[in-house]
């Protein structure tokens, strides 16, 4: 059975349909979670938060509309915004553009990989990482996690295939110079 | 494949950003096949620059090393999945309450809205509106009150002003008299619109018959129709088996 299929039957009330579709997104879900939060715990608390809604919301899901990998994403893309940046998030029925700056701002630097470094060891990398806005963090944590199609992506983040593309090339063009910088050999 | 290459050669303002634009190949293949021009181009483009070949290796690492690092491998337990299935039945168990109050509201107001109309249909309502009578409802109850209501103004005013002058009329002139009482008859027959028409000329002939008259039910100034006619002094008999 297909995404579809299942979230048609969760929809009608079957519970065992839900309970599929849970342990379907459960690992890609907190991957993305930790991906943005970059602590273990936050992302277990996300995760719990991102099905309590999905549960609240899975009958608004229309299918003519987004796959249901596109959908959740978004859902859960909005949930780490709204709660690791407090910030506008991206209506979940429309494919309004995601506001956000090419580079990462003053505030953005304030980014929750930041904030919780405190009790987990980083590699360089998941450092480095921590220098990218949150829309490329989602962009590579997308790809990296689920391998979603460029398109998707777009449609989570609700900006053009191309955009997705070019920010890619920007994350791994920052990434490389923060590592060789940091004098870690690639 | 140089001809591919040319191509885009072509397409580029700068050989900087031929170069941008082939590394930004280099990235977007490592996670998904590109078309087949572009593969061609980016690898003509890669043999004349074999120092891009260094780069690539670095996105390469990159890929790699995201991949071993956060990875954090903790399912959902038994225990927690139970309790979120245990949420949403919760939640479809409030979310069928309310779909049913919504329901119940539905009904009762639709009852009551269809209450409200079958009372305007049964009794009607007529409004007046600067000259326009408007009847909301049973619309032919409505105006058949209305005409009834003029119907009994007319015949009224007919009986108590004018039937006397009649009789005093028919007693004068026979003839005259008889084409009055037809026509009163046939106002009183007629349909309301008909019968304010009837009515003007029946008045008409009333003023005519009365010039004709003797003159004591004449009046003196211009001769008008209703001002015209007086009516009969006390204790004058008249007939009124008109």
């Amino acid at each position: 059975m297909n995404d579809e299929q299942i979230v048609a039957e969760a929809q009608a009330g079957n519970t065992y349909a839900l309970e599929t579709l849970v342990r379907r997104y459960d690992r890609p879900m907190l991957r993305y979670f930790f991906w943005l939060s970059g602590d273990t715990e936050r992302a277990q608390d996300l995760r719990q938060d991102l099905f309590c809604k999905l549960f609240r919301v899975l009958d608004r899901y229309d299918r003519s509309r987004a796959s249901f990998q596109t959908w959740i994403y978004r859902l859960a893309h909005n949930l780490a915004i709204d709660q690791l940046y407090r910030r506008k998030v991206v209506p979940l029925d429309s494919l309004e553009e995601l506001k956000d700056e090419s580079h990462p701002s003053s505030s953005e630097r304030n980014l929750p990989r930041n904030r919780a470094a405190g009790g987990e060891t980083k590699t360089a990398l998941e450092e480095a990482m921590a220098t990218l806005s949150e829309l490329d963090q989602s962009i590579i944590a997308m790809k990296t996690g689920d391998n979603i199609t460029f398109e998707e992506i777009g449609q989570v983040l609700g900006i053009p295939t191309s955009t997705v593309k070019s920010r890619l090339y920007r994350s791994f063009e920052r990434l490389r110079i923060e590592l060789t910088a940091r004098g870690h050999e690639l | 494949m140089n001809e591919n290459n040319n191509l885009d050669q072509q397409q580029f303002d700068s050989e900087q950003a031929q170069e941008e634009w082939v590394r930004e190949r280099l990235v977007i293949r490592l996670y998904e096949p590109l078309p087949e021009n572009e593969e061609a181009a980016v690898n003509a483009y890669l043999e004349e620059h074999p120092e891009l070949c260094e780069v690539q290796e670095q996105y390469e690492a990159i890929v790699q090393g995201l991949g071993n690092c956060g990875k954090p491998d903790i399912p959902l337990s038994d225990g927690e999945i139970q309790a979120l299935k245990n949420g949403m039945i919760l939640n479809q168990k409030q979310a069928n309450r309310q779909h049913r109050k919504k329901i119940m509201y539905w009904l009762t107001g639709s009852a009551a809205a269809a209450c409200l109309l079958a009372l305007l249909w049964t009794q009607g309502v007529s409004i007046q509106i600067g000259s326009t009578r408007l009847a909301i409802g049973k619309m032919p109850e409505a105006a058949a009150l209305d005409e009834q209501r003029l119907r009994g103004e007319i015949t009224e005013e007919m009986a108590t002003v004018m039937a006397p002058y009649i009789a005093q009329l028919m007693n004068e002139s026979e003839a005259q008299g008889k084409q009055i009482q037809a026509l009163y008859e046939l106002v009183n027959q007629q349909r309301i619109e008909d019968r304010r028409e009837l009515r003007n000329t029946f008045q008409e002939l009333v003023k005519r018959a009365r010039l004709d008259a003797p003159m004591y039910v004449y009046s003196s100034s211009p001769p008008d129709a209703w001002e015209g006619i007086k009516e009969p002094a006390q204790g004058e008999t008249v007939s009124k088996d008109y």
